[in-house]
Order: C-alpha cells, then structure tokens, then sequence
C-alpha cells in the first residue's frame, strides 16, 4: 500500500506562503496618469476639488481656497485638514504607481482675501520611508518644505495658472530644507527662542559645492546659548547623511556677517555626526 | 397531522441528539462565518490599492514565519510545563518524587549505631536474610516483608534503618508518613502505588531495595468507618493500598524490604499491616541503658575537645537516667556552646552541668521575685527537697533554685539516679509525698499556702486517682482497673460503674492523699530546723547545688535512707 506521507505537502503549503511576498502586483495608478487619478481621488474619496500636472518628476497640485487665513493671519484648522487630506490622496496615489515621480508639491492658495501661496513640497521616498517607519511622523513633518509666499495673482485664480510649475530636483528641495531647517533651528526651539534674529539664510548648489550663507545675530541683551556654526554645520551634515547626496564635494558656509567663509568636506560632515 | 409529526420527532431528535445539533450548529456557524469573512476580505483585497497589497504580501510571510517560530515556542513550553506539573512537580500529586540513595552511599555502619544492643542484633539477622534471600528461598523459607521499629522520639530508629541499608548494600528510598496524606481522596494510595513502583524498578536492576517510612503511624493508624467528610476514606485507601503493594498478589516476587518507624504504641497501627507477611518484625528501640549512655557519651564527647580529668563519663551516665540518643547529642552540643561562649579551650564538667540545667530547667527568667515570694518559693522548694531527700533513695536532690526558670518559679531537680521500668506502692507513694511536701512546707512556715501548688496538686492527684481506680492500691481494697472500662462505654448497654463503687474509689483518693499529707507534715514539722536552714540558704543564694545540698543536710545531721 502507498504510504501517504504529510510533509511534501505541508513544505508546498509553507512555501507558497513564504514565497507570497515575492508575487509581483500590479500597480493601480500609472505614471502618465498620475495628475487625473490625485484629482479623481480627492473628489471621490473627500469631495475636493483639485487641479493636478505632471511636470517631468514633479506632481502639481493646485487647490483654491477662498479663505485660507483667518483674520488674524493664520490658517484656518479646517483648511489646513483639507491641504492634508488632499496630501494623503497624493501619497496613497504615488505609492500605489510604478515607476514613481520624485515630489508632490501642493499649492493652496488663499483666492479671495490676501493672495497667498501655501506651498508645501514632499519628498516620494520620504513617505516610503515614513510608511515603513524608518522615519517618525515629527521627523517626516520637518523634511516637508513649507513656503508661503504672497502673490497677488492667486487672488480669483481658481485654476491654478499664476503658479510656476516647474520640475523640481533633490539639489532644490535639499538646499530649501537646509534653509527652513535653520529657521526652524534659530526660531522655534525652546532653548534659541527670541533670542536671535535672522536677516538671511539661504543655500545653493555651486556645482557640487553646496553654499549656505547666513547672517544671524543675537538680538540684543541675550546671549547666546548655542554654537550657532556648529549648529548650522550640524544641520548641514544631518539633511546631507539623510539624502545621501553623492554628487556634494563640500560644504561652503559663509558668514555674511563676520565675512568669515568655512569649507568642510564630505568627511567632516560626517565626523561631526558622530 | 404533518407538522405535529415533525414537531415531536423534532422534538425527540433534540432530547436525543442534542450534543450532535449542538456539535453541527456551531461547525455551520464557524463556516458561514469563516466564508463571509473571506469573501469581504477578497472584496477589501480586490478595491485595496497596490501599495497596500504590497506592503500586505510583503509582511505575510514574514507574519507566518514568526506564527509557526511562536507556535514552536508555545508547544515547547506548554509540553514543559505539562510535562513538569505532570510527572515532575510531585507527580500532579500521586506522583513520589523522593530519590533513592544508595546504601553504600550512606555511610552508617553499624560501629555507628551506639547502644540499643538488642534492636542491633535483631537488625543484623534481618541484613543476613536480606543478603541471603536467594538462599532462603532455594531451601523454602519465607523472604522477609517488613520490619517494624517501635520506640520513643531520638532513640536511633532512622538511624538504625540507615545502618541496615548500609550493612545491605541495597539502595535506600526514605519517606516520612505524612507525605502520603493530602486533602484529595486517592492521592495517598498513588503515592503507595508510585513509592512501590520505584522499588520495584530498583529491586529488579539492583537486586533489592529497602523502603524506610517515617512515622508510619500517620499512613498505617487502623481503618475506620468515615464520618462522612472524605478524610477518613482517604485514610483507609491509603492503607490498603499499603496492604495490597507489601503482601498483594504480585507478577514477581521482588527483594522489597519496608522499614517503618514509628513513637506510636503498637495498638494504634492497623492490625492487617502487623500480621506477619508484612511487617514481620518488631524491634523496640528503647532508651539507652547505663551501659548505652555511658558508650554514647564517649562516642559524642570524642568528636569535641574535653577535659578528661574533669569529665567523668560514667558519673555523666548515671545523671542522665532516661535520656534518649538525641538527648546526649544535644547535651554535649550545649556543653561545647557553653565553653565556647565562656572562651574555654576545653568542655568541662561545669559546661556539662550548666548544660544539663539549660536543657532541664529552661533558661532563667529575667523577673525579680518581690522579698515574700522569694520566701515562699525558697520553703515550697525546700518542702520538696527534704521530703526527695529523705524519702526517695532512688532520687538525688541535684539542684534547688529559686530563680524563674521557664514557667515556673522555682525547682527542685530531683533526677533520677537509676531507671525503673515498674513502680511499687511505695515508690508511688513516695512520688505523692515529694509533690506534696512544697504545700505541708509553706502550710507550716506561713500558715497559708500558694497557687505554687497548683502542678503539685495535679501530679500527686493522679497518682493517687491511678493508685486507686487503676493498680487497687486503695484503702476499700476494690481491685480492678476502672478507667479502661470507660473505653468499652461504647458498647456497653448503660454505666459500667456504679455510683457506689466511684464514690468509694473516689474516697480512696482522698484516703492516700490524706495519709501522704499526715505523713509528710510530720515529717516537716521534725525537720523545721532543716527547713529553715535549707529555706534561708536558697534566699540568700538563689540555687544550691548538690555538694551545697549535701552539706546543709550533714550538717543537720541528717542522713539518705539506704536503697533497699
């Protein structure tokens, strides 16, 4: 009689299931489709209205808000959960594509009272990396690039034209989260707080040098509380290591103020992590 | 007609096979359950973006692998936990955890055993059957079941058990009797069943095995009807589970020997466990003798440092008359602590007195007695002495102190300076009038007597009650033993005892108590003169020792009655 033995079909069994994570799906959003299926999934899901374009690596997302500020200039909450809501739309459409753009920049602009641009620009991989929890919530917030500038052609621009859509690159979105982190740095923390005043920040790439010059002082009567070269250089060398630039050669800091220029290598930067 | 046909078969369907509806509702609830579920989780699955199926499939094996390396886990410590719980940790209760020891491992050779020459001598002989065994029973006699070791506390029965295993060589499983008892019904006969099961095993690979059970009263006391709590019934399946494995029908005969040891009267085990085929053999260890103690204390007082000029283990032998194995361990353990603790180099006779008074008397009291108590206590005592001194040959006045010691105010040691096995009239009259004599002393000196009587009272009391309603010893001269008719009460139609027959043993009590009293009030108030010497000599020293003792009484001129 034929034994019937168990374990060839139990190997199948557990193999399929280990091997399940190998099976290749088939992405829901194509590329070229990309800016119809984020305006097509606000107005589905959270009833928004949108205006999208795909520019080359960049996703443009365009929404008109009659009153994105209050009266006391500051955005209103249930505005702000749209701009949200509408970046969730965007994430869940750019993950779910194959191959992916670079950035979604969402623009909401403020088209009835004060003509304002909120910008706000989102690195692909960040999300990745915040669905896969290498980054926290509060760490993905900071590598956001948020501007808001005022431009009065938003004023009753309900289709998004008077924005400058342009393909963005890592270089830009680099050098401008360098900046706002800097701000943020000298501003909003607790132990630098309305102790300093910045007259500039601003950084660029000049070829594979990247160039941060600043001009920060102590307002006057504090003192200062922190090394503010060391902490810029910190900052450099943290958004650097966290892109892992490979075109950089070095780091040009300049002091506006003391006209004092500091050139650090690729070496430095990551010694000074340590 | 229909439906009413289908409600009643129906209806005896469900009386019948309510566990099979029951069964089957459930098993179709978890299917219908288990197929709604996968199908709104296809749906889900299907209308979910491709991301989230990635990321989905991506960790499905990964949540697989850790679910069959948990189960693995789980099983492993449930099976350990089972399996330890089960077998390990008492067995899940009828299991017997205790290890056997081998006999050479012991260590206890019969040059160990000291003393108890005639329990060594029966133990010998069953060593010899134990090893002959196989010769025994080539010519047919009998193998041996079990030996029975009866006797007071800390007279050597373990040890002499130990010295058997040795001798043997056999391995050597030991238990106390109060390991076999719990509060659940069955659990005492598993672990018999259990016990008997290892000495099997190690009888079949070793040749043999020696069981010893410890205080086997509290496993082989006599069956009895159960009152109805469970207690009693769990009692007597243990015991007859011991009946069945020591004499039970067996696929083999195995070299099995079971040793009990028990302080309980014989009467108080089951019979069936004494007949022969199981415990076959009685040996009473009894006290040591002069001769036993004498060989003790040589073998303790040999593992310390001791004076041997001063020590003299034969007057050591002769004043401690009824101490047990274990009582002369501990005396010479004390007397080393004391010399320690005194910084000698050497246990002298003093650390062995002071010993002795420790372990006796109790440690002293740190109470001041107020100045009238002091003198009632120095004549209570002193009543006792004379009457000892004067009265009994076979007691020595060793030592009288006023100080407190344990619960009592006072003592008068009185030990006994040979062992008597049987009493006579007069040696029970003698014990009354010792009692006695601290009340006539304290009668005589203050005209009122003290609650310091109230131990002495209650002694001499029994002795006289026992004279009379147990020995016939009283003055009516009705003879017979009164107070065990109170145990065939039960079964008795009515009273045993008349009414008359109480009253005139009763005043027989009376009637040697009185004479006991008349006597040793003359005797006191003869000896004032020694009373108030002896009386006053304890107030001013608190204690005299026996040459003090001595002294105060040859100088009073007074003399111990010869022995006869």
């Amino acid at each position: 009689m034929r034994k019937i033995t168990a374990s060839p079909v139990l190997i199948s069994f557990l193999s399929c299931f280990l091997l399940a994570g190998c099976v290749n799906i088939k992405p829901t959003y194509t590329k070229e489709q990309a800016a119809e299926s984020i305006a097509g999934l606000c107005r589905k899901e959270y009833n928004i209205d949108v205006k999208a374009w795909l520019v080359g690596e960049t996703v443009w997302v365009y929404m008109a808000l009659p009153r994105i500020f209050g009266k006391d200039l500051l955005i209103d909450k249930s505005q702000l959960e749209k701009v949200n809501k509408v970046m969730i739309s965007s994430s869940r459409v750019m993950l779910s594509m194959n191959p992916r753009p670079q950035f979604v920049v969402i623009v909401a602009s403020d088209t009835r009272e004060y003509g304002l641009d909120y910008t706000f620009i989102t690195y692909i991989a960040d999300i990745l990396k915040l669905q896969n929890q290498f980054i926290s919530r509060d760490e993905f917030m900071r590598r956001n690039v948020i501007k808001l500038n005022n431009d009065h052609r938003a004023l009753g621009d309900a289709e998004g034209s008077h924005i400058n859509k342009k393909e963005l690159d890592l270089d830009y979105f680099v050098c401008e989260q360098i900046t706002q982190r800097i701000h943020q740095h000298f501003i909003n923390e607790p132990q630098t707080k309305d102790k300093f005043k910045i007259d500039k920040v601003l950084s660029r790439f000049n070829g594979d040098i990247l160039k941060v010059s600043y001009n920060i002082r102590l307002k006057d009567g504090q003192s200062s509380p922190v090394d503010i070269l060391r902490d810029i250089k910190k900052i450099i060398a943290y958004v650097v290591s966290a892109y892992d630039l490979k075109n950089l050669f070095a780091v040009k800091i300049d002091n506006v103020l003391t006209q004092e220029e500091f050139l650090m290598s690729r070496v430095e930067l990551r010694e000074l992590l340590r | 007609m229909n439906i009413r046909r289908i409600k009643y078969y129906l209806k005896i369907g469900v009386k019948l096979y309510w566990i099979r509806f029951l069964v089957i509702t459930g098993l179709l609830t978890l299917a219908i359950s288990l197929i709604f579920l996968i199908v709104s989780g296809l749906k889900a699955w299907n209308e979910s973006e491709s991301y989230l199926r990635q990321s989905q499939m991506a960790v499905f094996p990964l949540q697989i692998y850790m679910q069959i390396v948990m189960g693995f886990i789980f099983a492993l410590i449930y099976t350990t936990l089972w399996y330890w719980m089960l077998f390990k940790k008492g067995g899940g209760f009828t299991q017997v955890v205790k290890k056997a020891v081998g006999g050479k491992d012991l260590g206890i050779t019969w040059s160990d055993v000291i003393g108890m020459d005639e329990a060594k001598q029966e133990a010998l002989e069953i060593v010899k059957l134990i090893k002959d065994r196989a010769e025994l029973q080539r010519i047919g006699g009998k193998i041996l079941r079990g030996l029975l070791m009866l006797g007071p506390p800390g007279c050597g029965k373990t040890y002499l058990a130990k010295a058997i295993a040795t001798e043997a060589g056999l391995p050597f499983i030991s238990m106390s009797g109060s390991e076999f008892v719990e509060m659940f019904v069955g659990v005492g006969a598993g672990r018999v069943r259990s016990l008997f099961t290892k000495a099997r095993m190690l009888a079949e690979l070793e040749g043999g095995c020696i069981i010893f059970i410890d205080e086997i009263d509290a496993v082989g006391a006599s069956r009895s009807v159960d009152t109805g709590f469970g207690g009693q019934t769990e009692h007597n399946t243990s015991v007859n589970q011991l009946l069945v494995e020591m004499d039970g029908w067996k696929e083999k005969d195995l070299n099995i020997v079971i040793i009990g040891a028990t302080n309980a009267p014989m009467s108080f085990l089951d019979r069936a466990l004494l007949r022969p085929g199981r415990f076959d053999r009685k040996i009473y260890v009894d006290k040591p003798n002069l001769e036993d103690r004498q060989k003790l204390l040589a073998y303790y007082l040999k593992k310390i440092k001791y004076d041997e000029q001063d020590v003299k283990i034969d007057r050591l032998a002769r004043i401690t008359v009824g101490s047990s194995p274990a009582d002369v361990a501990n005396l010479v353990r004390e007397a080393a602590l004391i010399a320690v603790r005194n910084k000698s180099v050497l246990v002298t006779m003093k650390d062995i007195d002071e010993a002795r008074e420790r372990i006796t008397l109790g440690i002293k009291r740190r109470i001041k007695l107020r100045k009238e108590e002091r003198l009632q206590t120095a004549y209570h005592e002193a009543g006792h002495a004379i009457v000892t001194y004067l009265l009994i040959p076979t007691q020595d006045v060793f030592k009288i102190t006023i100080t407190p010691r344990g619960h009592t105010g006072g003592v008068t040691w009185t030990p006994e300076t040979e062992e008597i096995f049987i009493r006579d009239q007069k040696q029970l009259l003698g014990k009354i009038k010792t009692y006695l004599g601290s009340y006539v002393a304290e009668k005589i000196q203050f005209g009122i007597t003290t609650v310091g009587v109230d131990t002495d009272f209650a002694e001499s009391l029994y002795i006289a009650h026992s004279m009379a309603w147990r020995w016939g010893m009283g003055k009516s001269g009705i003879i017979g033993n009164y107070e065990q008719l109170d145990s065939y009460l039960w079964s008795s139609r009515g009273m045993l005892i008349s009414e008359e027959v109480k009253r005139r043993l009763d005043e027989d009590v009376q009637d040697i108590m009185q004479t006991c009293l008349k006597e040793v009030t003359l005797l006191l108030e003869s000896e004032k003169i020694l009373l108030d010497r002896l009386a006053t000599e304890l107030v001013v020293k608190e204690e005299l020792n026996f040459d003090e003792i001595e002294a105060i009484f040859k100088e009073c001129g007074k003399l111990r009655p010869v022995q006869s």
